[in-house]
């Protein structure tokens, strides 16, 4: 606008050389100062607004690295529930969550290419895959309760599986398979079109593209992806009551045989209030915080290490 | 402006070796390239010209059909390359891209070792029984791309460390590993400096006996000094073509003239 106002009216100015410069001008450089005070405060807000958030969570992490650091021992690490210890339950989480990646990881990652490379060829395809990444973020934005609800019905009920490692490893697969196929079609699309396209251009089918360019490159994406999601699938409670149960013992088979698993012993005993139970439940977090930040952190260190693009 | 069609060789006539007639072409519904009709010959190099935007190198990816995937594009006329009409039914894309070449006009290579990169082609086609001859094709494609000297001792090294001119080295010996029959090259010494180009244009000037070799220049000496034939493209459509040296010490179009003299800048 005023570029066009000067062209129509005045012209340039006789008074051009003694008028100032942008960067001579108070004016201009009082506007610059306000501008930088607000830098500042928005800076100082963010701040703000962090430690805010980050106290309490510091807070949570202490007292339970250090009540549970406290309760570590011997037995409790080694006895069954029935003894106040938490071996059974470390076995069952560990067998639900082995489970889960076992059926979540493959299908996840070969849906994610699905919907990252071969999804655009047609009309059909496109709808398609549009579908399924909806029916995706539905899911993953489901009450787990819900899925654990279902689960009880069809596998527990209906297959006959009873409250099993397996009805609870498919339920918390289930949970996973959204982030997997996020993760995975996120990272392969992040490797960019030039090299898609000097991989075309050397006459590589896109099966071949897939196997030796994009897929090696978004492996440490992937890998991430499985790794978090496995950290939630750790952390599930309300789904396993439904298909899991909860028993004392060693797990004793795939079906028709309950499990024990740590989240369980939270639920359970950090209600009754004898330093015995206090203490398994203590232990128990401390165990799974650990068991997720060790995820968390293989995931971070691992996609710095091996990230390429 | 009709074009002159490009003189042939001394000897028996014969078809073009790349023939496109009457090409259109179209971003949805943004034509940039107007009825091009054009002639490569076989064992030449054909150098195309023009100013920034007017179509080079959409016209060059017609040629290996890399703008297959380019959602919306499509173009209307026929490219035959040796009679076989490479838009016809019978013609795979992925096989046509064996036997014609790319270099980008921005140097692309993998973010794996730099024998990685040129091992790529042969390893996706086969090419050889025995890691010996990886080996061998390996180090033929560096050195005609006139960089095996730099890398020999660092052919594990990621080719992300290269300097922008090697990585453009190691994506023309790339595309040389598979051994096409035609290479197009999308301003291949954009990013080179004078002692590279200079490597490059020698090695074009060689590829020629055994590679039919399309080449996107802004730079008028080097056209002049590698270029067998001319075209001058100017938004879209074919204004002038000819052999390399008169085209360049008597263009007959004003247009060519403006622009050789620099005076035509943009679309
Ligand atoms: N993928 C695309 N989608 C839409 N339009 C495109 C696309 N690629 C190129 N174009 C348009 O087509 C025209 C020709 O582009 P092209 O890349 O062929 O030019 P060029 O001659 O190679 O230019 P330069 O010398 O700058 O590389 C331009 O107007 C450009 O905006
Ligand atoms: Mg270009």
């Amino acid at each position: 606008m005023q570029i066009e106002s000067e062209k129509d009216g005045e012209g340039p100015k006789g008074s051009d050389i003694a008028r100032k410069l942008p960067w001579q001008d108070p004016r201009v450089l009082f506007r610059y100062k306000l501008r930088r005070l607000a830098d500042k405060m928005v800076v100082a807000v963010t701040i703000l607004a962090v430690v805010v958030v980050l106290y309490p969570l510091l807070d949570i992490l202490f007292m339970f690295f250090y009540r549970g650091a406290l309760a570590i021992s011997i037995p409790r690490l080694t006895g069954l529930t029935l003894q106040f210890g938490l071996a059974n339950a470390i076995v069952g989480t560990l067998l639900l969550v082995s489970l889960s990646t076992i059926i979540a990881v493959p299908l996840g990652v070969l849906g994610g290419i699905y919907l990252a490379e071969f999804s655009a060829q047609d009309q059909m395809s496109k709808t398609f895959a549009g579908t399924v990444r909806f029916l995706s973020d539905v899911l993953s934005g489901m009450p787990s309760i819900l899925l654990g609800y279902v689960g009880f019905l069809i596998l527990v009920i209906d297959f006959g599986w009873g409250l099993s490692p397996l009805a609870g490893g498919l339920i918390l697969s289930i949970l996973m398979l959204p982030y997997v196929i996020k993760t995975t079609e996120l990272s392969i699309r992040k490797v960019p079109l030039k090299l898609r396209e000097a991989a075309t251009a050397l006459g590589a089918t896109k099966t071949q593209m897939v196997n030796r360019m994009t897929f090696p490159l978004a492996l440490p994406g992937i890998l991430t992806g499985i790794i978090l999601s496995m950290s939630i699938s750790i952390g599930e409670t309300a789904p396993l009551l439904f298909t899991a149960g909860f028993s004392n013992y060693y797990p004793c088979g795939l079906t028709n045989c309950q499990v024990g698993f740590l989240t369980y012993i939270i639920y359970t005993f950090a209600k009754i209030p004898t330093t015995d139970s206090l203490s398994l439940a203590y232990l128990s977090a401390f165990l799974l915080i650990s068991f997720s930040l060790v995820l968390n952190m293989t995931a971070r260190i691992g996609l710095r290490r091996l990230s390429k693009i | 402006m009709r074009e002159e069609s490009i003189p042939r060789n001394p000897g028996p006539v014969h078809e073009s070796y790349i023939k496109i007639q009457d090409l259109n072409a179209f971003y949805g519904n943004l034509q940039v390239l107007k009825n091009i009709r054009l002639d490569f010959q076989e064992h030449q190099v054909s150098a195309i010209m023009g100013p920034s935007g007017c179509g080079k190198t959409t016209l060059i990816r017609i040629l290996n059909r890399m703008n297959d995937d380019v959602p919306g594009f499509h173009i209307e006329g026929n490219v035959t390359i040796q009679s076989l009409d490479i838009y016809g039914r019978q013609v795979d894309p992925v096989l046509l891209k064996m036997r014609v070449g790319m270099v980008f006009q921005s140097p692309n290579p993998f973010p794996f070792s730099i024998y990685e990169n040129v091992a790529f082609g042969p390893k996706i086609h086969k090419l050889f029984k025995r890691k010996k001859e990886l080996n061998r094709i390996v180090k033929e494609s560096l050195q005609r791309a006139a960089l095996w000297d730099e890398v020999k001792d660092r052919l594990a090294e990621s080719a992300m460390k290269l300097s922008g001119g090697q990585q453009q080295r190691l994506c023309i010996a790339r595309a040389l590993a598979v051994q096409p029959e035609i290479l197009l090259m999308d301003e291949p010494a954009s990013a080179l400096d004078p002692g590279s180009t200079s490597k490059i244009e020698e090695l074009i000037v060689e590829l020629k006996q055994n590679y039919t070799v399309v080449i996107v220049t802004h730079n008028i000496q080097q056209a002049a000094r590698i270029a067998d034939s001319v075209v001058f493209l100017y938004k879209g459509e074919v204004v002038e073509t000819g052999r390399a040296p008169t085209f360049f010490e008597n263009p007959s179009n004003p247009m060519t003239e403006k622009y050789l003299s620099g005076q035509l800048s943009s679309v």
